[in-house]
């Protein structure tokens, strides 16, 4: 206790240097907490894209269509039979449709753009506001309908508009040539270049007409309420051998983002080491100039142990104070950009649908990055503190004592 | 002279203290060039995939035809293509010239067909500009009409080989849809994905047949004899051919990548700066307690007649000469940790084996050493250290000579 009292007041022999050691841990905790929010911010703004845009927190395929998943083969479908439905546990789903993607090359006369077509259920796709809260041009399209909607890129390319006609000729599951006149009823855009440039919205229904898949599908996808039970559902879903049901969470981008986080760690300790030097030049001082008085204590019969706790209380008050401030600046700068966000358009607008980020990025800070960043800074800078202070022990009290 | 002497004999009173300080700088300087390292190194390559492969160093197009990327017109394109080729090999600073046509087209095994960009080549000169020929991996470069090269990562996709069959669907410039059956001679591993995933690659003049274009070709490629000089180069192109025609270079057809690449660097800047500002706050401590620790001694130098000017001096030698130290060490091991990348590199590619990334790369990056950015984090790394050092020695300068001394 005496010695706590102690520390406090030595912190306050040399307010200004004790100050501006703990300045630099603040600004080193105010930079990871600003760091660690922006890739969770950006893990979560693709994460958030696969998942109600791609893929669905599960998607259900064949091993075969997943193998050759590049080429769209329409003939590796599968039934939407009873015994399908079944095996997916309903209680916890939000919402389970099938999806089927084809590709085309769209234009007429001379001019010919591939296209990528998602054949969705527009009912039930509504529910999980995907690609409708997207619209920014017209309304949505409706099951039964031959109606469509075009990424802003696409309909640009194609110099189309609401209300024109697109033409789609691709062909069927049995390879035979099909086609059909889509009326445009909107245009969504979605920031993220690759599927605004590709990207076009059919109803389900009159595509599995067109591409002779009735009853069938190629992908079947999964919305969960709860996504932190993706991995349990997938291990839950009881399905032939030739199915493939995978997560989002093997999505490889998101997995590249995972492990960027990882990495960063590393990037973390280095900017904490180099803020700390400041703490351990000010320990090394406070042992050099206290050399008379730690002698004085050490004569006065205060062992060595109570003299190392003496400077490491007072090494973490500073590292307190640095990490208080660092965490108050770290949390306000995250929680402001989480509302305001941090416009990425420029970049975004060049991403691929593979790499789904949007055009705003909000910051994703959760009191587990804080409350980790104000111990890592405190548990760093006793650390580092510790190596200075272990100087005070050697300190022969006979000897300081006689120094002036 | 003298001031100098006294600064160097200062830093080494508290030799620990300055080491400490010196190695907190350089680690922020270090991480500045590793950073300009990296991406120097993944730029290169973005430039070098660009010029030799799908560019050169600048193309002519007729005027209209390059609207946005990934749009493959064929109403506007270069009808005239004997007068171009004559009026541009004339010019001085032209190295090379060669034809090419680029087209939307499906290729098909008899069982998917996939979309790709179909491109025409010059057999006879494309080599003499492109490094296509070089990038075959297996069988051979197209012999004549009848042969198609396709990309590696292609190949795979469609479980194609060398002597496997396919079909090349397009429409052609009246919007009549086109077939033609190919063998594939050759295959080829570019490292640029756009060649590797997605391209095939057939003579120019059944091209030419398969789109009606008669001899007409969408664009004209043109390597110049100095990279560095494509401006001036591209003017007088442009005089030569008329408003007819388009010449582009390859940065500009490309600023979007160099856009993403600038932003990149921004921030990779911000986080180095970041780490440089923490480490000037471990100088000015250091400053900080050389001052206090040293006010008897500042007073003793005044009372015998030393001036602010030189107090100050001596203060900022101190701090500039640790700044030294330090921005010594940051280039130092920068240059160290940039040399693992230049000779060895970081391997990125089996996590983006099969994506579609924009950056016309492969992600093996290796490093590009800049060295005047060298000297730049250098000097930027004194400058710091002298610049932060000001604040903690005006206080020095203030003292009383009186005060000073009295002051235990």
């Amino acid at each position: 206790m005496n010695l706590l009292r102690l520390a406090y007041r030595n912190f306050f022999r040399n307010t200004r240097r004790s100050l501006i050691s703990g300045l630099s841990v603040a600004l080193a905790i105010t930079a990871i907490i600003f760091a660690r929010s922006y890739i969770r911010g950006i893990f979560q703004n693709m994460s958030g894209n696969v998942v109600k845009l791609v893929s669905g927190h599960i998607t259900i395929k064949t091993k075969e269509y997943e193998r050759r998943e590049r080429l769209i083969p329409l003939s590796e479908s599968y039934e939407l039979s009873k015994e399908f439905y079944d095996a997916i546990p309903a209680e916890e789903i939000q919402l389970a449709s099938p999806r089927i993607k084809f590709g085309v090359l769209l234009g007429e006369e001379e001019l010919s753009v591939p296209a990528l077509g998602f054949a969705i259920d527009p009912d039930k796709e509504r529910e999980i506001g995907g690609i409708q809260k997207r619209l920014i041009d017209g309304g949505y399209i409706e099951s039964g309908k031959k109606e469509a909607i075009l990424g802003t890129g696409l309909a640009e390319r194609l110099d189309m508009t609401v209300g024109d006609t697109l033409t789609v000729i691709t062909r069927t599951a049995y390879d035979s040539p099909t086609g059909l006149n889509f009326v445009i009823k909107g245009i969504f855009q979605t920031g993220i270049g690759g599927m605004d440039r590709n990207i076009f919205y059919v109803p389900l229904d009159i595509s599995q007409t067109m591409l002779d898949l009735e009853g069938r599908t190629t992908e079947f996808v999964i919305l969960l309420k709860d996504p932190s039970k993706a991995v349990d559902v997938v291990r839950s879903i009881k399905l032939g051998d030739e199915y493939a049901v995978t997560s989002y969470l093997q999505n490889p981008v998101l997995r590249w983002v995972n492990l960027a986080q990882a990495v960063y760690s590393f990037f973390y300790v280095v900017i904490l080491l180099v803020a700390c030097s400041a703490i351990a030049n000010t320990m090394l001082m406070i042992v050099f100039e206290r050399t008379k008085e730690i002698g004085m204590m050490k004569a006065l019969g205060l062992n060595n142990l109570s003299i190392v706790g003496l400077l490491t209380i007072e090494a973490a008050i500073i590292g307190i104070v640095g990490s208080f401030f660092g965490t108050i600046g770290g949390t306000a700068l995250s929680y402001w950009l989480k509302y305001q966000g941090i416009d990425i358009s420029m970049v975004s607008s060049t991403a691929s649908a593979d790499m789904p980020f949007g055009p705003i990025i909000y910051l994703a800070p959760t009191p587990f990055i804080i409350t980790t960043a104000f111990l890592l800074g405190l548990i760093v800078t006793v650390i580092v503190a510790l190596l200075p202070i272990s100087r005070a022990t050697r300190i022969n009290p006979a000897k300081a004592l006689k120094t002036i | 002279m003298k001031i100098v002497n006294i600064a160097w004999r200062n830093v080494f009173r508290h030799t620990r203290r300055t080491i400490i300080t010196a190695a907190a700088i350089s680690v922020g300087l270090s991480s500045m060039i590793f950073m300009n390292t990296m991406m120097n190194g993944a730029d290169k390559m973005a430039s070098r995939n660009i010029i030799d492969f799908e560019t050169s160093h600048m193309e002519i197009f007729a005027e209209g035809y390059y609207r946005e990327e990934g749009v493959f017109p064929l109403d506007t394109i270069v009808e005239n293509v004997a007068f171009v080729v004559d009026e541009v090999t004339k010019i001085a600073g032209v190295k090379e010239i060669t034809r090419r046509v680029k087209f939307q087209a499906s290729i098909s095994d008899g069982i998917d067909e996939l979309p790709v960009l179909g491109m025409g080549v010059d057999i006879e000169n494309d080599n003499r500009i492109f490094r296509i020929r070089e990038s075959v991996v297996a069988g051979t470069y197209l012999q004549g009409e009848g042969d198609v090269l396709i990309g590696e990562n292609l190949a795979s996709d469609m479980a194609l080989d060398v002597g496997s069959y396919i079909t090349i669907i397009t429409k052609d410039r009246n919007g009549t849809y086109n077939a033609y059956d190919l063998t594939v001679t050759g295959i080829i591993n570019t490292g640029h994905p756009l060649f590797d995933r997605n391209m095939a690659i057939i003579p120019i003049t059944q091209a030419q047949d398969l789109l009606a274009l008669g001899p007409g070709v969408t664009e004209i490629c043109v390597l110049a004899s100095d990279e560095n000089r494509l401006e001036p180069l591209k003017a007088r192109i442009s005089q030569a051919i008329g408003n007819d025609y388009e010449v582009l270079t390859w940065k500009e057809m490309n600023a979007a990548i160099f856009e993403i690449s600038g932003f990149k660097r921004a921030g990779q800047f911000m986080i180095a700066l970041v780490v440089v500002i923490i480490a000037a706050v471990g100088i000015v401590n250091t400053m900080l307690m050389a001052v206090m620790e040293r006010i008897p001694e500042i007073g003793t130098l005044k009372a015998m007649g030393f001036s602010n000017t030189g107090i100050v001096k001596m203060f900022i030698y101190e701090g500039g000469i640790i700044g030294i130290f330090g921005s010594l060490l940051g280039c130092l091991f920068g240059l160290l940790v940039s040399m693992y990348l230049v000779h060895v590199g970081l391997d990125f590619s089996s996590v983006f084996e099969n994506m579609d990334i924009v950056y016309p790369m492969k992600f093996i990056i290796k490093g590009e050493i800049d060295y005047l950015n060298l000297l730049f984090v250098f000097l930027f790394g004194v400058f710091v250290s002298v610049v932060v050092s000001l604040w903690p020695v005006r206080r020095a300068t203030r003292l009383e000579a009186v005060d000073a001394l009295r002051h235990v």
